[in-house]
């Protein structure tokens, strides 16, 4: 649809009508401000054809600020080579195999200039008679690839009270970060550490984590 | 882009010409209407170099298919067990042994929200089969939902190489389906299992995968 022209066509000493004048504002005042901006249509706007829409510049595609939560699809890796490691399974978890500290790095696939407010690394622990000397711990890392260096963003320590809070399906979950994701320079992952130490056991199974962040503008995606 | 139709008035000329009342009239159906919305078809594209989607909308886009995409994630396979499938510098798996029990699996980075549609596996079995094994290579197109460690097989897929000929050469195993992602919750993936059983041959490699999937909407963010 398009806005109509219901003004007749003038010759010189035509007078212009109230109504025509009438609907010639309202008319103007429906239009898409290329300049002033903000408008909320009750229908969706649709640019079709060839010639399509275009983020001019380089702007990027601008959304109101917003919050999602998504499950990080990302490579999932572990040292094989050593005995203190994860192993993948064929629904796709992965399980520690020592009782010692076992690493785990989970690729975080967030935007870059997504601010990452919290993240939750769901593991289920075998059975316990008593809750670990070193809790399992999830942390968020940097690595700046131009420079080498490592950051870690956040850790947390589970805090499982009891040895039944502990052995349930829970998740070890970060909260109230904000961290930008500044991908010109650096991957994210979260390195997750197996619990150890006295109490401890083997075979406790991570199932991924969820990821909450904010963004106000959309990546640079694929064209 | 259009122009102000109206010469400029000064406080003492206030006549409108017919031409200027014409000329803002055509110039009103070029208009998007910011209120109603529609559908239209600029002639050149609409460059707009500070655009934001309001609320938590989406960047919609008519129903496309996109694909087929060759998957791009990382691959695992359970490298401590005899049974696994080994990466080569082509960055194709394979299987070392002559069992069922090697598997791979495969990230699928899909935009949370679309719908797959089709996905196919292409896998090159070794040479000098005698017969079929017994167990076919089969895909699983899976998920995992994080925070209740569950996984789901949406759908497995065997391979129907009808005789040996049709089955050593390179080839796919491919199949359809229409699952909504949700990646609020769950992370996916497709896994590989190799070939096993009688006749079975150690040998079978990897190479990769494509998915096909529909999206009507960007992503938030390039995944």
């Amino acid at each position: 649809m398009t806005l109509a022209r219901v003004i007749r066509t003038k010759v010189t000493g035509d007078a212009l009508t109230a109504k025509e004048t009438n609907w010639l504002g309202r008319q103007l005042a429906r239009g898409i401000d290329g300049r002033g901006g903000r408008c909320t249509p009750i229908n969706k706007v649709t640019i079709s054809g060839a010639n399509g829409l275009e983020i001019g510049g380089t702007a990027k595609l601008l959304l109101e600020r917003r919050t999602h939560t998504r499950a990080i699809n990302g490579q999932v890796i572990s040292d094989i080579a050593a005995a203190d490691t994860w192993l993948p399974d064929i629904a796709g978890r992965w399980t520690s195999l020592t009782t010692n500290v076992c690493r785990l790095y989970h690729q975080l696939d967030v935007p870059n200039g997504a601010i990452v407010t919290g993240y939750s690394a769901y593991i289920d622990p075998a059975a316990h008679g008593a809750l670990p000397a070193g809790m399992p711990a999830a942390a968020l890392v940097a690595v700046d690839v131009t420079t080498g260096a490592t950051t870690t963003l956040a850790q947390v320590i589970d805090s499982s009270a009891t040895v039944a809070a502990f052995d349930a399906l829970h998740a070890i979950s970060a909260t109230s970060l904000s961290v930008p994701m500044l991908r010109s320079s650096k991957r994210y992952f979260i390195r997750l550490e197996s619990e150890s130490g006295a109490n401890a056991q083997i075979l406790c199974v991570y199932s991924g984590t969820l990821v909450t962040y904010v963004l106000a503008a959309q990546d640079d995606g694929a064209a | 882009m259009a122009t102000n139709p109206f010469a400029v008035k000064t406080d003492d000329q206030t006549v409108v010409a017919a031409t200027e009342i014409n000329d803002a009239a055509s110039l009103i159906p070029n208009l998007i209407d910011g209120v109603a919305g529609g559908t239209y078809s600029p002639s050149s594209k609409v460059t707009i170099t500070n655009l934001e989607m309001g609320g938590t909308n989406r960047l919609k886009v008519a129903s496309r298919s996109i694909g087929p995409r060759a998957l791009n994630g990382q691959v695992v396979s359970d490298m401590a067990s005899a049974n696994r499938f080994t990466p080569n510098t082509a960055n194709s798996w394979t299987a070392a042994t002559a069992s069922a029990s090697c598997f791979v699996v495969v990230p699928l980075d899909v935009p949370d929200g679309a719908t797959i549609t089709a996905y196919s596996v292409y896998i090159d079995p070794a040479g000098g089969h005698g017969a079929l094994p017994a167990a076919m290579p089969q895909i699983l197109l899976s998920s995992t939902a994080v925070a209740t460690n569950s996984n789901s097989v949406h759908k497995t897929t065997i391979d129907s190489s009808a005789n040996v000929a049709a089955y050593e050469p390179f080839h796919a195993i491919s199949d359809t389906i229409s699952l909504v992602v949700d990646r609020a919750a769950r992370r996916y993936f497709i896994v590989l299992q190799s070939e096993g059983g009688a006749n079975a041959l150690a040998g079978l490699v990897y190479i990769g995968g494509t998915v096909t999937f529909t999206v009507t909407n960007y992503d938030d963010g390039a995944s």
